[in-house]
């Protein structure tokens, strides 16, 4: 298998296949060695200066070379001709996984998070965003998007202006602009009111009424596959000789 | 029994008219009538097109290109993370890839899902290669090592582009196998790899749909792959994982007065 190496350079650093044990590859500095591993037992020894050997265990200092051509999925393990979806470990149906997306399904419009605002804890210690996202109700937290990060972390993006000791709420519209932003973790009535005041630009007249279906749903299932065309051109030409006989 | 004669000579002169064989294949050129200037030899004519029964219900195909954080057709990004937390695929132990830990660890940033940032890290002294109920078991080992509970993921064996659809609209990463590169990278070879989709737009690209691919292969800002929606059907996404914790994705934006 190790014939067929691809070899990796990060930055300097080169695997090559050993000339003396086909198991054995070596990490390369440029033109130094640096050491070797063995791939049968996994370990990696480092040169020793002192012994003129790799005989220092330690950890590679460069990623593993990989296989060509596989890049890590074991395709004989994956089953072509079974369709399955599961949870956490636990089988479901598409509909299960559909729903666990948050949403329906595409045909009939899943709910678009974009458009959701962002509700954000940013600093302070875990326990204290903890308290502080707790302290905001399921129905506020259901209708936004609710993060929680520690000071520093990459996601919060320049702008953020946050403490390490205490952590603070940002409240933002789908697009960044800042709703709502305070210091400590005291959520007041008066904030979830204002979190629950509905939008200002809300039109009635483009809310679906599900008494006519989902909007961009046939109301009749639609027969799908080959079987589906078979059946819809025996209907056509039932319907076709059917008028027939009634011109004749 | 004349009638039978004749019928026989009748075949028999047929055949030979037919398997003669003509003595000007190519029709001559026509003579030129004259008096004035002959005129010029017509271009060959252009081959006719191939009936399309279904019309135009079929998007013309787009060609897949490697490009930045905006798509062809002008979109942004929709899971933007930055070049910096990509992260290079590496082997295993036994040299076998981690692509699919690898993509999994890059969908945890994303969804700030802390436990399985570093899954690369975790495999990189266990044997390379993945398959679902590998994934499985590595989960919950990683979590037990880190003490932490096991979060909410999707475990999708069927090539299902309607729940991708679903998944990246709702800010996930979807983590997919893929078998070849459109843009002919891995010289067009067959392989056997998962990268993170971070872009799908099913109307995208004048309704063709526009995908991106982050290819662990090739990580980077500049390196996205788009595809169409056909495309991305024939790299055979036949295996997915979606991490769906909550809170979820993605970042907020930075803030705007």
């Amino acid at each position: 298998m190790y014939a067929l190496l691809l070899l990796i350079t990060s930055g300097m650093w080169t695997w090559s296949p050993a000339p003396h044990d086909p198991h054995v590859l070596r990490l390369w500095d440029g033109n130094t060695l640096a050491g070797e591993y063995c791939t049968s037992t996994g370990v990696y020894r480092a040169w020793n200066g002192l012994s003129g050997r790799c005989d220092v265990v330690a950890e590679p200092p460069a990623c593993l070379p990989v296989s060509a051509n596989n890049f890590g999925v074991e395709t004989g393990k994956l089953r072509p001709l079974i369709t399955r979806y599961r949870l956490s470990g636990m089988p479901v149906s598409r509909d299960v996984a559909f729903e666990a997306l948050k949403g329906r399904p595409v045909a009939a419009g899943v709910p678009d998070r974009r458009s959701q605002r962002w509700i954000t804890a940013a600093g302070g210690s875990e326990q204290q965003r903890k308290q502080l996202l707790d302290a905001l109700p399921a129905d506020v937290k259901g209708s936004s998007r609710v993060q929680s990060y520690p000071a520093g972390h990459w996601a919060l993006r320049p702008g953020f202006a946050v403490r390490q000791d205490v952590p603070t709420l940002y409240v933002q519209t789908p697009s960044g602009g800042v709703i709502h932003r305070h210091e400590g973790t005291d959520v007041t009535p008066e904030l979830i009111s204002a979190l629950r005041e509905p939008d200002p630009k809300y039109d009635p007249k483009l809310s679906p009424d599900l008494r006519k279906g989902w909007p961009g749903l046939p109301r009749v299932p639609v027969p799908v596959g080959a079987a589906g065309v078979v059946l819809a051109g025996v209907a056509a030409a039932g319907a076709g000789s059917g008028r027939k006989k009634k011109g004749e | 029994m004349i009638r039978a004669f004749l019928l026989l000579a009748g075949l028999a002169l047929a055949a030979l008219t037919f398997l003669q064989p003509s003595e000007n294949p190519t029709p001559a050129p026509p003579v030129c009538p004259g008096p004035g200037p002959c005129p010029a030899p017509q271009p060959k004519p252009a081959p006719r097109p191939s009936p399309r029964p279904w019309g135009d219900l079929l998007p013309a195909s787009v060609e897949a290109s490697v490009g930045g954080r905006v798509a062809p057709d002008g979109a942004q990004l929709m899971i933007d993370l930055p070049g910096d937390r990509h992260v290079k695929n590496c082997g295993g132990s036994d040299g076998l890839g981690l692509c699919v830990f690898t993509s999994i660890g890059m969908a945890a940033d994303w969804a700030n899902v802390p436990q399985l940032v570093d899954f690369q890290g975790f495999m990189k002294r266990r044997p390379g290669g993945g398959y679902p109920s590998k994934v499985d078991a590595m989960i919950k080992a990683i979590c037990a090592e880190k003490g932490q509970p096991v979060p909410e993921y999707l475990n999708v064996e069927a090539a299902d582009i309607d729940l991708i659809d679903a998944a990246l609209a709702a800010g996930h990463v979807v983590c997919c196998t893929y078998s070849r590169s459109p843009t002919r990278r891995y010289k067009g070879a067959t392989i056997a790899h998962m990268v993170c989709i971070v872009h799908g737009d099913p109307k995208g690209n004048n309704g063709a749909g526009c995908y991106a691919i982050l290819d662990n292969n090739y990580i980077g800002e500049s390196n996205y792959e788009y595809l169409s929606r056909a495309e991305l059907a024939s790299v055979r996404p036949r295996w997915c994982v979606i991490l769906i914790s909550q809170p979820g994705p993605p970042p907020p934006p930075a803030p705007l007065s």
